[in-house]
């Protein structure tokens, strides 16, 4: 099936079979390899791409479903080529990685949170990796170079497009995030 | 006597990695980014019985599909190889890549399909037929070790591979001083690393360097090197092992004559078998195997 | 598979052979289709069809159309002033990922025991909306949830949007609380109240849930508790006179007996929760 996407900014084409996910046609059809393979079931994160710049499980969408939105993946996010955006700079200054299998998808995780909200609390860089695993660095780090990035992009004053309200639960202060914590007892 | 850090010049300075600059980019080279021209790629039927005997392979209809190139079965695969590495002195304790007479565990590979792509190869392990005859299964380590538990590797004699006592001090003589005695027995679970690449191998034999090409998804590159070479796979001069995951992302090493069994140019023939039919008229082609999350290695002959 | 249908009118065409699933969000189907367990022969994808999409307010109710995202509703405030249950339970669901392409009517349609969506349905006596092939019609949600995964919907048949009620009153609080293992994995136990007080702080209209304990969510009539201030004795009472026989399951998570007893206590913090929030909205004011 012929589909048009609208990848990184540029109209890609491809006669893609409606069984291929948007994850292998990424990969095979547009030879964009920094998105991952995890667990192709839609758990871990590492396929996460942004689609009209919401986080999206690219193993969970077929090809032919993603006409009509903007796709951006991690290779949309260097300003250019051979540099890095304030938060893949991040990461890189925090070490926010070890193998670098989740970090494209946690990147673009970010990247969608920092759009929204421009000071995250620590719950709220939390929630918003929540779906993406990383199984070497324990996290830390990662929080750290969103909350890097969060700084540094305040201190640039770089403008946030979606930046107009009511976006972000947690930033609203919403009783929904405030009042809820998780409820653990032993059995 | 220590000098002061503030003089050094790399030692305890805050000092980025280097290789992070381009995986926050996209741009690591993982097992599943390998693509080579004419790659094939590999998927793997297993069994669903915790024991069970191997009756038959019927691998017919998976053949007639189109772009399925090959199917391989264990028999076959043992024919070519010797058995995999085995960490203890248990000589008759063979394990194979692919079951051979017969399944030990649910989810032990039984039959390896080749074909253009993943989604084909996968399509084609639904057409393999296999038939199983069940067999009398043990779970339990604990049950393992009774006399009349079903043997795992009956020309073993047991299910005991390794039975080791540690002592530390005067054991009995301390039990002997003190006052009360403590029984306890604390069973260890099953482990297994789960990185988020998976598992993953990539392989191309090149004729002309006499060279494997090997791209895995692994930090040991012991196993990559020596694996292939123990297994009798010839004729092997050099392996060139490539690891992905984490900054080691390309190391070469060669695999020196001695360890692949046979000195260079007087190779082994374990190989015969392969030679010949179908399998051996599709050997003498060259090509390159790939598989991502649980393939195999494809022996190839000359 | 081969087809995506796009046009309610094609839909409907296929929707008529057995072969054929739809495909909305996809994060409850695609995983099944990853692992080879469900193999149709064609999806129609429904996900931008206009008829199934949008919220809109009705005399007392709110209309969600069922291909609403989950991270819409969660974000959108006509839930969030109208169906506060609702918007209380979506941060709990999946992982934002999954949120932003999971629709509400495909967690309706999926009908897991312990999942928050059809909780709230339940709580609230919602009404599901359906399309079908002898135009559209609409039950209850007891006549909807009949069994674990397992709904009423028939073949060429979809749930269209579903109906939540809106209570009138001004001073309105909900309670949430779920177990699981981690965040965001299936709940254990999980219990949702709505309480609406009068200005003299007595409760004017209550309404208690329990998803994760039986094979479907249940409501529990705690009505009992009109009139009363809410206070400790009287919720623990009316919780535990409906929440001692309820039908609950054991597996390999839980036992029966952990999931009633936890029911019971999650039940009491979600009435008592509720009511905090319901007692700080200001009497006599707007809403």
């Amino acid at each position: 099936m012929k589909v048009d996407l609208r990848i990184n900014g540029a109209i890609r084409s491809a006669d893609i079979e409606p069984r291929k996910t948007l994850l292998d046609a990424l990969r095979e059809n547009f030879l964009l390899n920094g998105t991952h393979a995890g667990c192709e079931h839609g758990v871990c994160g590492a396929c996460t791409v942004l689609v009209d710049g919401e986080p999206v499980r690219s193993c969970l969408m077929f090809a032919v479903q993603a006409d009509g939105y903007e796709i951006t993946t991690i290779e949309g996010l260097a300003p250019a080529p051979g540099e890095l955006s304030v938060i893949q700079d991040a990461f890189c200054e925090t070490h926010g990685l070890q193998c670098g299998y989740c970090t494209p998808g946690m990147i673009l995780a970010a990247h969608a949170l920092l759009q929204h909200t421009v000071t995250p609390t620590r719950e709220d860089i939390v929630e918003a990796i929540s779906g993406n695993i990383c199984r070497c660095t324990g996290y830390g780090q990662i929080v750290e170079a969103v909350e890097f990035a969060a700084d540094r992009l305040r201190k640039a004053n770089t403008p946030r497009p979606h930046h107009d309200g009511p976006h972000h639960a947690h930033a609203e202060g919403v009783p929904a995030a405030a009042a809820d914590k998780p409820v653990v007892e032993a059995k | 006597m220590s000098a002061d850090p503030s003089s050094f010049r790399f030692v305890s300075t805050n000092r980025r990695v280097r290789e992070d600059r381009r995986f926050v980019a996209g741009h690591g080279h993982f097992v599943a980014d390998v693509a080579l021209e004419g790659m094939l790629h590999v998927a793997i039927l297993p069994s669903q019985h915790p024991a069970a005997r191997i009756v038959s392979i019927d691998a017919s209809a998976a053949l007639a599909m189109p772009g399925v190139h090959y199917v391989l079965t264990g028999d076959e695969l043992a024919a070519a190889t010797d058995p995999l590495m085995n960490g203890l002195d248990t000589p008759k304790v063979q394990r194979h890549p692919l079951a051979v007479g017969q399944t030990r565990y649910a989810g032990e590979w039984v039959v390896a399909v080749v074909a253009d792509t993943r989604a084909l190869a996968e399509d084609a392990t639904e057409k393999v037929r296999v038939t199983y005859e069940p067999l009398p299964f043990v779970m339990n380590a604990e049950e393992a070790l009774k006399p009349d538990s079903p043997p795992v590797h009956p020309a073993h004699g047991s299910n005991v591979l390794l039975d080791r006592t540690f002592v530390w001090g005067e054991v009995d003589k301390h039990f002997a001083e003190s006052p009360r005695h403590l029984r306890s027995a604390s069973p260890g679970g099953r482990n297994s690393t789960v990185p988020i690449e998976t598992f993953g191998v990539a392989a191309s034999w090149d004729p002309w360097r006499d060279m494997l090409d090997v791209w895995a998804s692994i930090q040991m590159p012991n196993i990559p090197i020596r694996s292939p070479a123990r297994c009798g796979f010839r004729p092997m001069a050099c392996a060139c092992i490539r690891m992905s995951m984490s900054a080691a992302a390309t190391v070469s090493s060669a695999a020196s004559a001695d360890r692949a069994g046979g000195a260079s140019g007087a190779p082994a023939r374990p190989s015969r078998a392969l030679d010949r039919g179908p399998a051996g008229e599709h050997a003498r082609r060259r090509r390159a195997w790939s598989g991502t999350h649980f393939r195999r290695r494809r022996r190839l002959q000359q | 598979m081969s087809g995506l249908a796009r046009s309610r009118k094609r839909a409907s065409c296929w929707r008529a052979t057995r072969d054929a699933r739809l495909i909305a969000g996809g994060q409850t189907l695609v995983p099944m289709l990853a692992m080879r367990l469900a193999r149709p022969a064609k999806l129609i994808d429904i996900l931008r069809l206009p008829e199934l999409a949008g919220i809109r307010e009705e005399a007392g109710a709110v209309v969600v159309g069922a291909t609403t995202r989950q991270a819409q509703a969660e974000r959108h405030p006509v839930i969030r002033a109208s169906v506060p249950m609702l918007a209380r339970v979506l941060p709990w669901v999946g992982h934002p990922p999954t949120r932003n392409r999971g629709t509400v009517g495909g967690s309706i349609a999926n009908a897991d025991p312990s999942a928050e969506i059809p909780l709230v349905a339940v709580t609230l006596s919602a009404d599901i909306l359906l399309a079908t092939t002898d135009g559209p019609t609409s039950m209850p949600t007891d006549d909807f949830f009949i069994g674990p995964m397992l709904t009423t919907i028939g073949q060429g048949e979809c749930v269209s949007a579903i109906r939540f009620p809106v209570w009138p009153h001004r001073r309105i609080g909900v309670g949430f609380f779920e177990i699981s293992a981690r965040r965001s994995d299936f709940a254990f136990v999980a219990a949702a109240a709505q309480v609406a007080l009068g200005d003299d702080g007595s409760c004017l209209d209550v309404a208690l849930g329990v998803g994760g304990v039986g094979d479907r969510p249940l409501r529990l009539d705690v009505s009992s508790l009109i009139g009363t201030e809410l206070d400790p004795a009287s919720v623990t009472d009316a919780v535990k006179a409906v929440s001692s026989d309820l039908d609950a399951m054991s597996d390999l998570h839980a036992s029966a007996a952990y999931r009633r007893r936890v029911a019971s206590v999650l039940c009491i913090r979600a009435l008592e929760q509720a009511r905090i929030e319901a007692a700080a909205k200001s009497a006599g004011g707007a809403r």
